[in-house]
């Protein structure tokens, strides 16, 4: 997927509180796992804590993962912008 | 042939409430084949033909419980081993004939992912919706009727605390059974082109993803209600980087000395009983070998295995209630970042710390450790904590090397734990970096909503672990107790000269009872010095003697192979005090203090006694978690591992310890 131009970060660069669409899931061990933990493209993502390991929440659950795992999960923090993702596609 | 119902959902969903309510005590648990994953399966009697008169069994259904998943995909063992299940490619549960897909109502459209693929497998399908309260509570309203119209399957909301919605599962089960389940409606699966659109997107993952957010968003009503923060806030403290880790270790410490004080009692008690079984036996029993193996190799042995239930029961037991609060998953998460820098996951230190009660039940807890080669890491290491078994041999040492310093003592007995503790995450890391290598995985867990926890469950949990271990482990400790009554039994000996002269001397004296004490426990001393176990020790003696040890604790480390604290009775019988030693500690520290080489040179000098001390800090020496690690990771490879690296570890420390303090003190 083409994302040039997008405002994508990787997600330990949320700030605690916010939250982003997740654009990108990079190739990382235990990627299908995370997958469907929820952690996918196109879903939102909200930060309950930062730090190593952080505490994110996607669809009704809490996730804990390491910072490491974190970084190879690209988002489009929230704003009323037309989702990158989508355009994207 | 029995009907066989699958029970699949996310883990934390309920299904283990579920299968509990359903089957209670009337249930098995075993290994899929060729994987630890674990099964649990039990048998479900279903309400009987209202015309027919059919017995309860033709009317029963089996039901396998599947390990907790997301997805079908196959990402972990426990993924795939569900994915063969329900595909009817497993070879041990080959044919199913409906599934209950367990669906958390607050998490409603993850929880659908995964229905979406059960519904693929074509198989009738009921969905047992829990957790309706919480949702409520967070203002989720579910439109149950719509769900099962879109879902094509029944759908039955569950209550079990409350008891609600488990007879609607039962009969609907039954009516299914009446027409063998053959026929059903299957449940509708989505369609292709909602999975795979305009050229599949690259993740597979989120147009399913996409349809049962779309599906959720049709059937939930959501009425606004401040969301229930107090999860939140609670784990503001509870996964604090510095609070999360003093939190913990209070928990911990709190379950370490239950374990420690509550076990004490029963296992008190056990021993005290099967010693009176034991002396009753031998008072009816003929005063023979016949009699002596029933009451000092069968009944020993029998004691020794019931004697470890109390730990395993009351560990598995507060284990479970912590996972059920949703405690655990945040312990494993504010431990995660410190034992990294071993090569462990965080999930590792709940074993680690129950390790300081008994390393039984704490090799059988790594379980929660997802990764093969973290969890076999762990259990390699773990018998190296001083377990509660060690402490009487502990006690006697260091009150041999300080017998009125208390304080000093006291620093010993922290220096042998903190030794112990240092030897285990020394050597996880050494064989992450040699044996097993590998990164351990990455943290990823679910963090569960905190709630109050299930005594039932916990009850259950507990006593299938302990019929697991006597089961696993019973049979072969049994036969190691009688193996070593053999070997400290045979070959038999004459009576030595002393113990002869002793009782022709009590023959003429008044009262006699003093001299034929010291008769019999000449006696004793001698038949073991004289048995296999004897002549082994005087055969590994020149092996000993660069610990500082003599024939006769080599004799003490022989006959303590299988249970450490054996050294204590053996000490007390080859210092001829039979076995008044092991109940009088301080007379036996006193006799060993006195105990002299026939050069008259004392044996417990303090390299000695140090050297031993830090011998059984770090020597392996109990058979029955040998046999625990056998079974827990399917091969003696891993055991005989264990013990290898742990007396090498031992020996070698023991070595250095004594040959140095040589040169500094005597």
């Amino acid at each position: 997927m083409n994302l040039k131009g997008c405002n994508t970060i990787p997600l330990p660069r949320l700030s605690k509180g916010s939250c982003g669409l997740i654009s990108e899931v990079q190739n990382v061990d235990e990627l299908s796992r995370l997958q469907s933990m929820g952690v996918c493209i196109g879903r939102r993502v909200e930060v309950i804590k930062t730090g190593d390991p952080l505490i994110i929440r996607v669809f009704g659950s809490r996730i804990g993962l390491s910072a490491r795992m974190a970084e190879h999960v690209m988002v489009e923090p929230c704003s009323r912008a037309p989702r990158c993702w989508e355009a994207a596609e | 042939m029995i009907p066989r119902i699958l029970l699949a959902g996310n883990p934390n969903a309920g299904k283990t409430t579920l299968f509990n309510a359903l089957t209670g005590l009337r249930m098995r648990t075993g290994n899929f084949h060729g994987t630890t994953v674990e099964w649990k399966s039990g048998s479900l009697r279903l309400p009987g033909k209202k015309n027919g008169s059919r017995g309860p069994e033709t009317d029963g259904v089996e039901l396998l419980d599947l390990p907790g998943i997301y997805s079908l995909k196959a990402a972990t063992p426990e993924e795939a081993v569900a994915a063969e299940v329900l595909t009817g490619r497993n070879p041990d549960f080959p044919h199913a004939g409906a599934i209950i897909a367990v669906v958390d109502a607050s998490n409603l459209d993850r929880n659908l992912f995964l229905v979406s693929q059960l519904a693929e497998c074509e198989k009738p399908m009921i969905l047992a919706v829990t957790m309706l309260d919480v949702a409520r509570d967070a203002g989720i309203r579910i439109d149950l009727d719509l769900l099962s119209e879109r879902l094509n399957c029944p759908v039955i909301p569950l209550n079990i605390p409350e008891n609600q919605g488990l007879d609607l599962l039962r009969d609907q089960l039954a009516q299914w059974r009446q027409k063998e389940f053959e026929g059903l409606p299957l449940p509708r699966k989505p369609e292709q082109a909602a999975l795979c659109g305009a050229g599949c997107s690259s993740c597979p993952f989120s147009r399913r993803f996409t349809w049962s957010e779309q599906l959720a968003a049709e059937v939930v009503r959501k009425h606004h209600v401040a969301r229930p923060r107090s999860t939140d806030r609670l784990d503001e403290i509870l996964t604090h980087p510095l609070w999360g880790v003093f939190a913990f270790l209070g928990v911990m410490t709190l379950l370490f000395a239950l374990i420690f004080t509550v076990a004490e009692i029963p296992m008190a008690l056990i021993e005290g009983l099967f010693a009176r079984i034991a002396e009753a036996a031998a008072g009816i029993l003929p005063d023979n070998d016949f009699g002596s193996l029933i009451s000092d190799g069968i009944l020993t042995g029998v004691g020794n295995v019931v004697v470890f239930l109390p730990q395993i029961l009351i560990l598995f037991f507060f284990l479970a209630l912590l996972e059920d609060t949703g405690y655990l998953s945040r312990a494993a998460f504010v431990m995660d970042r410190l034992m990294r820098k071993v090569g462990l996951p965080g999930t590792a230190f709940v074993p680690m710390i129950s390790g300081h009660a008994c390393a039984i039940p704490a090799i059988m807890s790594t379980r929660v450790i997802e990764n093969a080669r973290d969890r076999l890491a762990t259990i390699l290491v773990l018998p190296l904590m001083s377990c509660a078994a060690r402490i009487p041999v502990y006690v006697i040492l260091i009150r041999i090397l300080f017998p009125n310093q208390p304080l000093l003592a006291a620093l010993a007995f922290t220096g042998a734990y903190a030794l112990g503790i240092a030897a285990a995450l020394g050597s996880a890391f050494l064989i992450k970096k040699t044996i097993l290598p590998g990164e351990s995985k990455p943290l990823l867990l679910e963090l569960p909503a905190y709630k109050s926890p299930g005594i039932t469950n916990a009850l259950l949990h507990a006593c299938e672990k302990g019929r697991t271990f006597l089961k696993q482990a019973g049979t072969i400790i049994l036969l190691i107790s009688i193996a070593l009554w053999v070997l400290s039994t045979y070959p038999k000996s004459e009576p030595p000269e002393t113990a002869r002269e002793l009782r022709a001397q009590a023959e003429q004296a008044e009262s006699p009872d003093g001299l034929l004490g010291q008769a019999d426990r000449e006696e004793a001393r001698h038949a073991l010095e004289h048995s296999f176990a004897g002549h082994m020790a005087r055969g590994i003696e020149p092996l000993v003697r660069p610990l500082g040890f003599d024939g006769r604790i080599g004799l003490g480390i022989l006959s303590s192979f299988a249970a450490r604290e054996v050294i204590v009775s053996t000490l007390s019988i080859v210092y001829g005090l039979g076995e008044e030693g092991e109940e009088d500690n301080l007379l036996l520290v006193d006799t060993l203090r006195q105990a002299r080489h026939p050069d008259g040179s004392p044996v417990f000098t303090r390299p000695a006694s140090w050297s031993l001390l830090v011998f059984y800090i770090l020597a392996m020496q109990c058979l029955p978690t040998q046999v625990i690690t056998k079974s827990e990771t399917g091969s003696w490879k891993w055991p005989l591992l264990q013990l290898g690296y742990m007396s090498t570890l031992a020996y070698l420390a023991s070595f250095v310890v004594y040959q140095t303090l040589r040169l500094f003190l005597l």
